[in-house]
């Protein structure tokens, strides 16, 4: 499939309509840009999309915060013609990687959860499952139980291990062997590291650093070629890529004074390697981050998210008016590009 | 501290190195005839490094203004104020060693303006940590040396440029309505972290940490009169400028989990988010890409461009070799080059 992203623009757009002549295409550019209603058939994948388990839930969140429930993710779905949203357990690091029995359980507990969710609307959700890090005995067995009898349609890890390492870290390594073995689908969701927690009295560690260690994860794995030597594993990375896509051109020109970068990890350019990564564009829809995304992204690894229910679902749909990107390429944002990773979910 | 590029690589080794790493980007055979169009732009470069022999890190790199001078020559920079870099650890300890320090590298400055006024301005450096000898050496370097504003790494190795112990250096500065660039470094946090060189990525972390610390507590607001300067098109800001707006303490972003798309404003940031941050000034040094420069137009005005190029550190090709593909209309991108330049330091103009 190919996408027009040469005329991102709204400039471009009034421009055509102005040209009269071109009222056509500028008419089909312009459909698909509602709030409401999605540009594809069957409505919108929605691949970042949280549960929280009732057992897991962390003190009564922010004031007058209505609680979550599948109940309150169909409605909210419903709203924004989503027919399908893809299930993760949103940041608990401290009560999931804490590298204890108990973290080890509150997963499982997690994980049963989310497939009951699953299995009560099978049509509406699907699960990516997650993994106790930073026990990678844990993580292997949770791997084959998420995949093998809850029938996850991938796996959900953090940006770092809450022990600052990241996941191109070697001690990740049997992980992402036994992903391309079974070539994964995995969700990427950001987790402040311990060492970048509560920096700075009036900055929350939940804003800045969740984007930075986006940026952190995915260079973690680029300068340790796991993309490389694991090629069948899809990797979706949230909020528009977080910082990377902005700050890709000085990461390419610092790899090669990353100490022991190999040059076989690049055989097509940083860049290259670095658009592998699949990106949703979860509360990051805005004209800034989507400008520098097009840029960056390959047509076919832009999705469509929310990062509900921790963010309202209008954070970002609200922006997508204001693009100016065709209905075609909304199409593909909103279904076709999660259709190929999901293909249960194909209309 | 290590920087690998600060005593090591050559030029020749770090442009070998953007070959080699990136050719869906920089497609090696336009690079010769794009930087060939800088000569007439005579630029104005607002991120441009002094690299005294008295700093110690800086030692083995036998700078001299002359340095500067040929390598401006080579690519039509007109004019170039002088920074420094690397310096966080010198400037930023607390000690009577780093007044000292800063008050040699603010006259080393002077004195390479005063030998070169049409071709040099400079940034003072600040010893941040003493308010006494800070406010001392703002009168010194604003009245006696004449400086062009002043020059802050993005922090002192575990506070940020909000926190309120800096708030009457920034009521000087406001009331002088003087310039402030943003020269990144890494914070104590943040050293050696998931196996990637230091200057990979936390470097723009860290200049987006600091612009969100000082909108956040109010310092933005209350400085109305601040020129802040943003370093490589604002490192993060941008792009985060969105989910920024929608954090601001206290802002109400999502009362009742009920989304208010017009929130980001608040008792310390009265005007709102994206009011403070359009009003910011971006050097687009090593940030020319499409994907930096396309997040920036769309962002702020094209009177808050500026150019800049983090010589000797990062080579000037890595900045212009890029701009001319951007294909900015051409009132912006004389705004970039100079004309933006010219409004803050009318003394540049010609």
């Amino acid at each position: 499939m190919k996408i027009d992203f040469s005329d991102p623009s709204r400039r471009d757009l009034l421009k055509a309509l102005a040209a009269g002549g071109g009222a056509a295409l500028a008419a089909e550019n312009l459909l698909g840009q509602f709030v409401n209603k999605s540009a594809a058939k069957g409505g919108r994948i929605d691949v970042h999309h949280h549960t929280a388990p009732p057992a897991l839930r962390q003190g009564p969140g922010r004031a007058g915060r209505r609680e979550w429930t599948p109940e309150y993710s169909l409605e909210e779905m419903d709203k924004y013609d989503i027919s399908v949203a893809i299930l993760t357990m949103t940041q608990m690091g401290n009560l999931l990687y804490d590298n204890t029995e108990k973290g080890r359980r509150n997963v499982r507990m997690g994980n049963d959860y989310g497939a009951k969710v699953m299995a009560d609307h099978p049509k509406r959700f699907g699960l990516m499952t997650g993994v106790p890090l930073p026990d990678i005995d844990g993580v292997m067995k949770e791997i084959e139980y998420g995949f093998d009898t809850l029938k996850a349609d991938g796996i959900g890890i953090y940006t770092n291990d809450n022990q600052n390492r990241w996941p191109g870290d070697p001690y990740f390594a049997p992980m992402w062997k036994e992903l391309n073995r079974r070539k994964a689908v995995v969700y990427m969701h950001p987790l402040a590291p311990p060492c970048c927690v509560d920096l700075n009295d009036s900055v929350p560690s939940a804003m800045n650093e969740y984007d930075f260690d986006i940026t952190r994860a995915c260079t973690s794995i680029l300068v340790n070629g796991v993309l490389h030597d694991y090629p069948d594993v899809k990797i979706i990375i949230p909020h528009s890529g977080g910082t990377m896509p902005m700050i890709a051109g000085r990461i390419k020109d610092r790899y090669a004074i990353v100490k022991n970068h190999r040059d076989e990890y690049i055989p097509n350019g940083v860049i290259a390697e670095l658009q592998k990564f699949y990106i949703d564009i979860a509360h990051a829809s805005f004209p800034y981050p989507m400008a520098a995304l097009v840029k960056f992204a390959l047509p076919d690894h832009i999705m469509f998210g929310t990062d509900f229910s921790p963010e309202p679902m209008e954070s970002t749909v609200n922006e997508i008016p204001k693009l100016g990107l065709s209905a075609k390429t909304w199409e593909a944002i909103d279904r076709k590009n999660a259709e190929r990773l999901f293909p249960r979910f194909k209309v | 501290m290590s920087f690998p590029y600060a005593s090591g690589l050559s030029r020749r080794d770090l442009l070998t190195a953007i070959a080699a790493t990136g050719a869906t980007l920089l497609p090696a055979g336009e690079l010769t005839a794009q930087a060939k169009k800088g000569p007439n732009a005579r630029r104005i470069d607002v991120h441009h490094h002094m690299l005294p022999p008295f700093q110690e890190n800086m030692t083995a790199r036998h700078y001299t203004p002359q340095v500067s001078l040929d390598e401006m020559d080579r690519f039509g920079t007109e004019s170039a104020v002088l920074s420094l870099t690397i310096a966080a650890e010198y400037l930023y300890d607390g000690t009577e060693k780093s007044i000292k320090f800063a008050r040699q590298a603010n006259e080393y400055g002077a004195k390479a303006m005063q030998m070169n006024p049409k071709r040099f301005g400079f940034f003072a450096s600040l010893p941040a940590k003493s308010v006494d000898a800070t406010m001392k050496e703002i009168d010194y370097a604003f009245d006696t040396l004449k400086c062009d504003g002043v020059s802050l790494f993005t922090n002192t190795g575990d506070k940020w440029w909000g926190d309120p112990m800096f708030l009457p250096m920034f009521d000087e500065l406001n009331r002088r309505k003087s310039a402030v660039f943003f020269h990144p470094t890494v914070a104590n946090c943040c050293h050696n972290l998931a196996g990637v060189g230091d200057g990979v990525v936390e470097f723009d972390f860290d200049t987006t940490r600091t612009v969100v610390s000082l909108l956040f507590n109010g310092v933005l607001a209350r400085c109305q009169d601040i020129k802040w300067i943003i370093n490589h098109s604002g490192a993060a800001i941008p792009t985060l400028a969105g989910r920024i707006k929608d954090r601001v303490p206290d802002a109400g972003s999502n009362p009742n989990g009920k989304y208010n798309p017009e929130a980001g404003t608040s008792g310390k940031v009265p005007k709102g988010a994206w009011y403070e941050l359009k009003r910011l000034y971006y050097e687009c040094a090593h940030a020319t890409y499409a994907m930096p420069i396309a997040a920036l137009r769309e962002f702020a005005p094209s009177t808050q461009y500026l150019f800049g190029t983090d010589f000797p550190i990062e080579p000037t090709e890595s900045t212009v070799y890029n701009l001319p593909m951007r294909k900015l209309p051409s009132d912006v991108q004389h705004a970039l080059d100079r004309g933006n330049a010219e409004r803050l330091w009318p003394k540049f103009k010609t």
